[in-house]
């Protein structure tokens, strides 16, 4: 376990300023206190000060998960956002997309969100802007990536994606394997 | 050719009948049949037109004829219409056509040709100047773009002038035209069409008349602004439905089915347990809406599923909302986030699974629906209802303990809701207990059994099976139970029952869909089927099929509370792991076998035991629903049990334990009797009195008690035989036995139960050691067993012979593991031996009662035995520990959790056993001992506990005594600051990627209460707080008094020019004008000044004088206007004034309390000194008294009563003051002139 690099903190902070924006900084620099992100078995966590220091008595190698998993850095040194972080994101997503409860089930089966599924969408959101999903009784279900802007959702044809799936909280069944 | 209107046709009329009709009378033209017809369809009117060549003599005779005739059943009417307006309009046009003069077209042809002459093409000269005239024709005059334009002769209508208009004039006006395009020709009259082409929007269909239909939204009424949430769901979903192409309307109208559902579940569940909280409410409460137009909705969507019109409308539904808004879940969330253990979240977490367990509820509905239909019910509602209620009590009781929490999420993470039921089911079930230990038994057999493992699986499929077999049954049950419940009892009870019922069937569901994910799992559901089975069977016996399920549902409830210890139990008896397994897995077999077989056979047993049973589960479930306090204190009762005497006899403890709770929960009066009673039975070996005792308190209970503590009774009493083989036992056996003949069916009836849910082990031992002496036990059994063999084995077949196969299996490898078990039993009761032989059954019957929770049951003397149990158990958990350390761990566990004293005191006990034992563990090391211990610790500590870089005291720098004291605190700071540098970093980096000034939060975010802030003035942040003085800073006095001269001065060059006065009133002027502040003062003073001042100079410039003179140019000031002894008065009260008023400003400045706001203000004072110094200069004796006492009250003796007066009467006679005026007004005269003077050269150097 060690603190990522600059490069390893951009991406992630790249990637994670698409879905909460400047936010990010609520996550740094917490009031609540310190917290941190650590690598370890290419994937980012995000751990207290407190249990990071509880966590250095587990040897690296026994380590299978501290604090809140937020993605991994793929081989390519890309970083993926794991369904783990949607706590982190629900709460200060800048757009989001609330799905209608037919197509919950759909978007938790790890499909795309259909127009016919969109019950809400935040104004002005950008096309392959990052959104968080949400049911209409807004509880976050997971994110993905806006297909279409807000203006063009209102006249797509039905069927069309608005938005691209890419984590729900089905996955913590499906990629209940993976998921640390 | 006439137009005939023909009216009153019958609708089976055709042209071609008109036609011929009308065709004796003329050449029939035209023919038009018009039919007229209401919204279905059905022609109501028929009427047509015809156009006929016909001479008026014939239509004369065809109106005789024809007109009020009858024709095909209609009478007809015929009338001469109006001609047809498409043939009107192709008149018209060809009149027109034919009006076309032909002289015009000409005139113009002619113009152009002797235009084009001129250069002009069609109105057009190109490259000409507007305004040149066109060659040869005079009126006609190029314009803008070069266009050839007619000059106009325009006369006015009211006027003869007659005004020319030259367009070239005015060519600015004129815009180029687009060559406009060219109107399309007129379509001919047959190409003309009713249809309106236009695109497919929205607009042009309205203008074709055709409109969307339209979606009416549920009207709703909310109740608060807080079911909103819930509402909308609701609505949501329908207008979902509506919008939702027709395909999948089956699916969303199931879904919309399930949605209404869930809010319907907590209704009932709100008014049954109080420990809900907003939310819930909050959604009970939008329930009462939702359940009434549960069904009205229903029909609007399916009516408006046929009018939707697909896709279409989704449109209207997208909605957009403004970045700030805030779902209103998120206090939930954020809550979650930090892991606050706290109501909210469980509920939040309900929620979540309420989804989840809609989920099953449409399983459990597609499943049950045909049984619920047999049924008659308006079951759907009500089950979810009581579904939910399960769920909450669930809840609620994971609140209560913490480790079902814990147990719960970790379910969650790994199976979802469904298996989360499960586990809260086992919670309810065998207390939170029964979940802990299960996991450990889990991890046990996992750990270590993989034949255990294979037999689990081969487990399951006999489950599944069984499941599958039992599955109709259950929703009947469940249906059953809750129709019988209210009667008999409370409406908590029978929800109670229900929820226990809904518990049953959710493990079955899970049994079909998760089967195979936990051994635990379906080790005890097996047990609760097999539990079921057996019981309903054995009540189907009793009863017809109605009925019977009745008292298979009770049986069932009996024996799933029954056995649900009954794992446990099993547990505790073997003490190594495989030995469990092979318990549990030989009593499955059994049980199932057993079960099949009654399932089909229906032997004859008494009727009247089921009804009370009956009772005795909705007992038991209260208890398990209601107390999961109490069930802690029986689980750990039951965990304890198992160490001292073996499984079996905790088995029926917990029974016990179940019932007299039950008791309590009942009727809380009855509580310490049935205590008190239980312990008798348990206790006493001829117990039946105190049994009758027991049935008599708990009459609601009934049967339960007896029927229950007998077998119970007779459990324990064999495994005290089978333990400890005192005669005294086998004849309290054998008093019960003879007590209880007249429930001897019923005991025949628990005993099969029990028979099923003991262990085979169990049984055998019993058929081993204790048939000769209790004969009676063993015929019960053999009975059973009897009936097992007689019960024809028709259905399951395959399934019995693959069970039986692996009953064969597991039953040699109990026999293996019983051999084993007996040993360690003898080791234990060696061990126990010592304390035991005393009381010998007694001692292990108080065992039950010392960890009973409420001491009040101690009428019997009871109270001396617990400590000798405790002691006694202590023994045994060090003897376990020994032997077994698994079980003893999970033991511990639950200890830790149980309350009482006892239980503390063991609790310590085994505190101290740790103590001892790790003490040495936590005993610092020599080599660390010490500040250079530490350091060399901390240095280890980095390089982890590899060997090779195993640190000494080599190692330690050589300068402690500098860095020691620092260090030791710094240790922790230096995380932090390693941290906080981490965070700058990462904050840095942030801003970097957002392209925004990120910095970090100092002191974090903290909320400051704008009105609770308190300014103080040492603190820089609140220089924010004060008014700034904008009045810029002066060096110092002398500075700014030079600056001022300097001001002063310049007028002086312009002195010589003008005029000579003896005063140098310019300079005094050009003061006054500067200052004007000062003169008003002055002018203010005028009154009080006269009596002061010199008479030869007049009031204005003297006050002027004093204002400006005395303290802006004091150097050039010349006191000369003053009167002469007065002079030097004034200067130095002037003076002395001034240092006053500065005394004065202190005071003003204490009011302001701001020592650096005196600094800045030291300059302003003397501003505001300019102006105070005349005043007090113009009454130098007068001023300085009220100055002093400047108080805004009068005293008695105030000088300004005094003086006040005096401003009222003359201070000289009137001649003098006359005199006075006279001798002034010529100097005011002369003034006046000068300044007029003045004004006028002013007036004329301007000009």
């Amino acid at each position: 376990m060690r603190p990522l690099t600059d490069d390893e903190t951009r991406t992630m902070f790249e990637k994670l300023s698409k879905y909460i924006g400047e936010n990010i900084k609520l996550l740094v620099d917490r009031p609540d206190g310190t917290y941190c992100f650590r690598l370890h078995n290419d994937r980012v966590y995000y751990i207290s000060e407190r249990i990071l220091k509880i966590s250095t008595n587990i040897s690296h190698d026994k380590l299978v998960s501290v604090g809140t998993c937020f993605g991994k850095f793929t081989k390519t040194l890309k970083f993926r956002l794991h369904i783990t972080a949607l706590d982190y994101l629900a709460p200060y997503a800048k757009f989001k997309v609330w799905v209608k409860p037919g197509q919950e089930q759909s978007f938790l089966y790890g499909n795309h969100v259909l127009k016919s599924g969109l019950g809400r969408i935040t104004e002005n959101t950008a096309q392959y802007q990052g959104v968080v999903v949400y049911s209409m009784s807004d509880v976050p279900l997971g994110f993905g990536v806006a297909a279409k802007s807000t203006q063009e959702c209102r006249r797509v044809d039905p069927m069309s994606i608005v938005v691209f799936h890419q984590a729900d909280i089905g996955e913590f069944i499906r990629a209940e394997d993976t998921l640390t | 050719m006439k137009r005939l209107y023909i009216g009153g046709l019958s609708h089976s009329i055709t042209e071609k009948d008109l036609k011929d009709r009308f065709g004796k009378f003329g050449k029939v033209q035209d023919v038009e049949l018009r039919t007229r017809r209401d919204d279905e369809g059905v022609p109501y009117k028929s009427f047509g037109y015809i156009n006929l060549e016909i001479t008026d003599a014939d239509f004369r005779k065809c109106m005789t004829v024809l007109n009020k005739s009858k024709w095909k059943g209609g009478m007809i009417q015929i009338e001469q219409a109006k001609e047809s307006f498409l043939q009107k309009l192709s008149q018209e046009r060809q009149e027109a056509a034919d009006k076309t003069p032909s002289p015009n077209v000409d005139h113009k042809n002619t113009l152009l040709e002797s235009m084009k002459k001129a250069g002009v093409e069609n109105f057009h000269m190109k490259a000409a100047v507007p305004g040149t005239e066109v060659p040869g024709h005079n009126d006609w005059v190029v314009s803008k773009f070069g266009r050839v334009l007619p000059v106009l002769n325009l006369k006015c209508p009211g006027r003869n002038k007659i005004i020319k208009y030259d367009p070239s004039k005015h060519s600015h006006n004129i815009k180029k035209l687009e060559t406009a395009v060219e109107a399309p020709g007129l379509t001919p009259v047959s190409m003309l069409t009713w249809e309106m082409s236009g695109g497919d929007d929205e607009i042009s269909k309205k203008r074709r008349g055709e409109f969307p239909s339209q979606n009416t939204h549920p009207n709703k009424k909310m109740k608060e602004s807080s079911i909103n949430v819930v509402i909308k769901e609701d609505t949501e979903t329908g207008v979902e439905i509506c919008n939702g192409s027709s395909k999948k309307v089956s699916t969303t109208i199931q879904k919309y089915n399930r949605e209404t559902k869930t809010p319907t579940k907590p209704k009932v569940t709100a008014a049954h347990t109080k420990s809900q909280t907003e939310p819930s409410v909050c959604v009970f409460d939008s329930t009462d809406d939702s359940d009434g137009e549960v069904g009205k909705l229903v029909t609007q969507t399916s009516i408006l599923v046929e009018t939707a019109e697909g896709g279409n409308n989704n449109e209207d539904y997208l909605e957009v909302v403004g970045d700030d808004y805030t779902p209103k879940t998120f206090l939930g969330n954020q809550q979650k986030n930090k892991n606050v253990h706290q109501l909210p979240v469980a509920l939040s977490r309900k929620d979540e699974e309420d989804y989840d367990s809609a989920d099953t509820d449409e399983i459990l509905s597609s499943r049950t629906t045909a049984s619920i239909s047999e049924q008659d019910r308006p079951p759907v509602v009500e089950k979810q209802s009581s579904v939910t209620q399960i769920k909450n009590i669930k809840h609620t009781c994971s609140a209560k303990a913490k480790k079902a929490d814990k147990i719960v999420p970790k379910r969650l993470v790994k199976k979802l809701a469904k298996k989360k039921v499960p586990s809260s089911e086992s919670d309810d079930d065998d207390d939170s207990e029964g979940g802990e230990a299960l996991t450990s038994s889990e991890a046990e057999k996992t750990g270590k059994l993989v034949p255990g493992k294979k037999s689990s699986e081969i487990i399951n499929v006999d489950l599944d099976c069984i499941s599958l077999s039992s599955e109709d049954e259950n929703p009947v049950k469940k249906a059953l139970s809750k129709k019988k419940n209210p009667p008999s009892s409370d409406d908590t009870d029978s929800e109670a029952s229900a929820d226990s019922e809904y518990e049953a069937l959710f493990t079955n569901c899970q049994r079909l869909e998760f089967s195979l994910d936990d051994l635990q799992q379906l080790v005890k559901e097996s047990f609760l089927n097999g539990q079921d089975q057996d019981s309903e069977d054995h009540e189907c016996d009793s009863q017809q099929p109605g009925p019977s399920h009745v008292s298979e549902i009770s049986g069932e409830a009996h024996s799933r509370d029954s056995k649900a210890p009954v794992p446990l139990a099993v547990k505790g008896k073997g003490n190594t792991p495989e030995e469990i397994l092979a318990a549990i897995l030989g009593d499955k077999g059994d049980e199932e076998r057993k079960n099949k077989r009654k399932n089909k056979g229906k032997t004859t047993m008494c009727s009247s035991t089921p009804l009370p049973a009956f009772q005795g589960t909705k007992g038991l479930y209260k208890t398990t629903s209601l107390s999961s306090s109490s069930w802690q204190c029986s689980g750990d009762i039951g965990l304890k049990r198992p160490d001292e005497k073996e499984g079996k006899t905790e088995v029926s403890q917990k029974f016990f334990k179940s019932d007299t709770k039950g008791v309590c929960k009942s009727s809380a009066s009855i509580t310490v009797p049935g205590h008190s009673t239980s312990e008798d039975v348990k206790t006493v070996p001829a117990s039946s009195k105190s049994l009758d005792l027991t049935k008599r308190p708990s009459n609601s209970l009934d049967g339960e008690v007896p029927a229950e503590t007998p077998a119970l009774k007779k459990k324990k009493t064999a495994q005290a035989e089978k333990n400890v083989d005192s005669p005294v036992l086998k004849q309290k056996l054998l008093t019960t036995a003879k007590n209880k003949r007249d429930v001897l069916v019923t005991h025949s009836a628990s005993s099969c139960i029990h028979g099923s849910s003991s262990e085979e082990e169990e049984e055998e031992d019993v058929r081993d050691i204790a048939a000769p002496t209790t004969s009676w036990s063993v015929p019960a059994k053999k009975s059973q067993q009897t009936k097992l063999s007689k019960k024809p084995q028709s259905a399951d077949r395959l399934v019995d012979a693959k069970q039986q196969q692996d009953n064969q299996r597991r039953l040699a490898a109990l026999e293996q593991k019983q051999k084993e078990a007996e040993l360690q039993k003898k080791l234990i009761q060696g061990a126990l031996a010592k304390v035991d032989a005393p009381t010998s059954g007694q001692g292990k019957q108080h065992i039950k009662f010392s960890f009973d929770e409420d001491g009040s049951d101690d009428d019997d003397g009871v109270s001396p035995v617990p400590l000798t149990t405790k002691t006694l158990f202590q023994d045994s958990q060090s003897d376990e520990d020994d032997e077994d350390s698994p079980v003893s761990q999970k033991d511990n566990r639950k200890k830790k959790k149980s309350e009482g004293l006892a239980r503390h005191k063991l609790f310590d006990d085994e505190d101290e056993e740790v103590d001892e034992e790790d003490g040495g563990r936590f005993l610092i090391k020599p080599q660390f001992e010490g500040e250079s211990g530490a350091k060399l610790m901390r240095l280890q500590s980095r390089v982890g506990t590899d060997e090779r870089f195993q640190m000494d005291s080599r190692f330690i720098d050589s300068d402690e005594e500098d860095n020691d004291v620092p260090e030791e605190e710094s240790s922790h700071p230096v995380i932090e600051s390693e941290l906080s540098e981490e965070k700058k970093k990462n904050l840095n980096i942030l801003s970097g990627v957002l392209n925004i000034n990120v910095q970090p939060s100092v002191k974090g975010m903290k909320f400051r209460d704008i009105s609770t802030l308190i300014y103080d003035p040492t603190k820089d942040e609140h220089t924010a707080f004060e008014t700034k003085n904008d009045q810029p800073k002066k060096d110092s006095k002398l500075a700014r008094k030079k600056k001022r001269e300097e001001a002063a001065k310049l007028p002086e060059v312009s002195k010589d020019i003008y005029y000579e006065v003896s005063v140098n009133l310019k300079e005094v002027f050009g003061a006054a004008e500067n200052e004007t502040t000062g003169e008003e003062r002055a002018w203010d003073e005028e009154d009080k000044e006269e009596a002061g001042l010199s008479v030869e100079v007049d009031p204005v410039t003297v006050s002027s004088l004093l204002s400006s003179g005395e303290s802006e140019v004091p150097s050039t000031f010349k006191f000369s206007f003053f009167g002469d002894e007065e002079n030097t008065a004034t200067e130095t009260s002037a003076d002395k004034e001034e240092y006053r008023v500065q005394l004065l400003r202190g005071a003003k400045m204490s009011w302001q309390a701001d020592p650096r706001f005196q600094d800045s203000s030291d300059e302003e004072d003397k501003d505001e000194e300019q102006t105070v110094p005349p005043h007090s200069s113009a009454i130098p004796t007068e001023e300085p008294v009220a100055s002093k006492k400047a108080s805004f009250f009068f005293n008695v003796d105030d000088v300004r009563f005094i003086e006040g007066p005096k401003a009222f009467c003359r201070s000289d006679h009137l001649e003098d003051q006359i005199e006075k005026w006279k001798e002034m007004r010529t100097s005011l005269v002369q003034e006046y002139r000068k300044k007029h003077k003045k004004a006028k050269r002013r007036l004329n150097t301007r000009k």
